[in-house]
């Protein structure tokens, strides 16, 4: 398996508050990458610099072999990196399709919504996803698991090298959860790369290759799974075991 | 189908049947269409001169001007922001299009410098909320007094009249007995309502509206979506101006005074959202036709100018009350 990502020496500071220092991780081809912490840890800004929200305060993005500088979401998506946010970042009052297809919507004679097409599509990554969520549907009347699967669905419209997923079983149905962690092993399979950020130790032991910690803007753990207990993660994230 | 839900919308938890969410989506324009109704029906048994040609044609001259800024300012709300600076924009094009023409400028060049002049407006309002991070609020209000001001400057507070009879008569013509200032609504409704519903644009506005950090993060250009708006809105303001200043013969700072607040209780009577993401454009059309038409039958029953002003009020109050009672029932 080839290196798809690498980040190396990322620093990213808002004023005097440093949230990332000195941070290093690559992953592999078809790789699954746990990403935990505790709030404040630095995870999800971490995850907003590599999708092109922040640009780094300094330091260097390889991306497939070449470095980048994503300045937008666009740039990142362009080159291959899918991501679902932690808040969904769904337009309640659009409809699933147009949620789906925000910014990247299907044209027909050039400038008009090819509305039909964008609600079939729409439908068949539903269907895909086991999601009784419906195109036409307005967003602001889903479930929690109808929204993660929007949102998912999203990642569906190119074909992605890497994905980035933020607490995607923090906000679904118990039942719900195997289905994500599903599909993310599908996503594996595809080789297509995993970066997991979650909370629930449960998900990370089960579908993950590697596991990294961050602590206050650092990384303090980066072993394989079979490599590390529970109980050990636990004591990085609170900080009751300085770094493994 | 479940006509119950046609009525009450989905129970607490189901998601609704797209058919029955299109049925009441219509249900709520036409509620306000039936309002329009009740209320022609009742002033033409209260006045018998309310239903004549001449008074019709009338109230949709008066309406045809609020409606097209009421367009514009719908588009804006529809990003979760506001435009006040469109009665002082409509008096400033109004004196623009009038010093051009006493100068001897072509009709055509008039109109397009007046019309660039207002895109320059809103692109300064837009520059202002999305690179000076001002509330759209606080930008528009100092357009209101800004443009105000500027019209001001360049009249000399004086009213510019002697404008050529090519230009005036537009605004008095009519054609197949519709005003032609009716079919300048019409001329706008149909770009706006393409824009709105079948353009990547218009999905864009609405996502503006919706959750705008969300669209960021997805890529929608937000800065662009917002320029798009605020230069819209004034681009019509503009296109009122010039109509006004036909229609009364003259270019006047105070042309369009007040009426940004007609163009926002227009725009939310006729069912547009101030928070953002819902609105469309026959709402604020049938809006400004029930304000136009309540000014005109108050005239012609002889109500006190005072009582206009507070009757519009409470229709303002009374709609959006009724519709925030159906939203917090749902």
């Amino acid at each position: 398996m080839s290196e798809i990502l690498n980040l190396s020496k990322i620093y990213k500071s808002f004023g005097a508050v440093q949230a990332l220092i000195d941070f290093n991780v690559s992953i592999k081809e078809g790789e699954i990458v746990g990403l935990m912490g505790d709030n404040g840890a630095g995870k999800s800004t971490l995850l907003k610099v590599v999708a092109g929200n922040f640009l780094p305060t300094s330091g260097n993005i390889n991306f497939t072999g070449n470095d980048v500088v994503f300045n937008n979401p666009n740039d990142a998506r362009k080159s291959g990196i899918e991501v679902v946010y932690q808040d969904l970042a769904l337009c309640e009052h659009l409809t699933a399709a147009k949620n789906i297809y925000l910014s990247r919507e299907l044209k027909k004679y050039g400038f008009l919504l090819d509305h039909k097409k964008m609600n079939n599509g729409s439908q068949e990554i539903l269907d895909q996803l086991n999601s009784s969520a419906r195109p036409d549907d307005l967003v602001a009347g889903m479930s929690g698991g109808q929204r993660q699967a929007i949102a998912i669905a999203r990642t569906r419209l190119s074909e992605p090298k890497i994905v980035l997923m933020d607490e995607p079983t923090a906000a679904v149905s118990v039942a719900q959860v195997p289905v994500i962690l599903k599909y993310i092993r599908n996503l594996q399979k595809q080789n297509i790369a995993v970066l997991l950020i979650s909370h629930r130790l449960p998900d990370i032991m089960e579908v993950c290759d590697r596991i990294v910690v961050m602590r206050l803007g650092e990384k303090v753990c980066d072993k394989k799974k079979i490599d590390c207990t529970p109980e050990e993660l636990t004591g990085l994230i609170t900080g009751a075991i300085k770094s493994a | 189908m479940n006509f119950l839900e046609i009525i009450t919308g989905p129970k607490e938890g189901n998601v609704a049947d797209p058919r029955i969410a299109k049925i009441r989506k219509n249900l709520n324009n036409l509620g306000v269409f039936f309002l329009v109704a009740i209320i022609w029906i009742t002033l033409s048994i209260a006045s018998p001169h309310f239903g004549t040609q001449s008074n019709i044609t009338n109230v949709m001259r008066q309406s045809s001007l609020w409606s097209i800024i009421a367009i514009g300012q719908t588009v804006v709300l529809i990003t979760a922001g506001i435009d006040l600076s469109i009665g002082s924009v409509v008096g400033l094009a109004s004196c623009i299009v009038a010093i051009m023409l006493n100068k001897g400028y072509p009709i055509s060049v008039s109109i397009i410098v007046t019309c660039l002049s207002g895109l320059g407006v809103g692109a300064i309002h837009a520059f202002g909320i999305t690179k000076g991070k001002l509330p759209p609020f606080i930008m528009t209000l100092a357009g209101l007094t800004t443009w105000f001001g500027v019209a001001l400057l360049l009249t000399g507070a004086m009213p510019i009249g002697n404008l050529p009879a090519d230009f005036k008569a537009f605004s008095r013509g009519s054609v197949i007995g519709i005003p032609n200032l009716f079919w300048c609504v019409i001329g706008v409704m149909i770009p706006t309502y393409i824009i709105l519903n079948h353009t990547r644009l218009g999905n864009h506005l609405y996502a503006v509206g919706s959750n705008r950090s969300g669209a960021e993060l997805n890529a929608v250009p937000v800065t662009r979506t917002i320029f798009f708006a605020y230069m819209y809105s004034s681009l019509l303001a503009s296109i009122v101006g010039i109509l006004v200043a036909a229609r009364l013969s003259l270019g006047i700072a105070s042309n369009g005074f007040t009426w940004e607040l007609q163009a926002v209780a227009s725009s939310v009577i006729g069912g547009t959202s101030l928070f953002g993401a819902v609105g469309g454009v026959f709402g604020p059309v049938l809006g400004a036709t029930i304000l136009s038409t309540i000014n005109n039958g108050a005239n012609l029953l002889n109500f006190h100018p005072y009582w206009q002003r507070i009757l519009t009020g409470v229709i303002i109050v009374a709609v959006v009350f009724f519709d925030q009672l159906k939203n917090r029932t749902k």
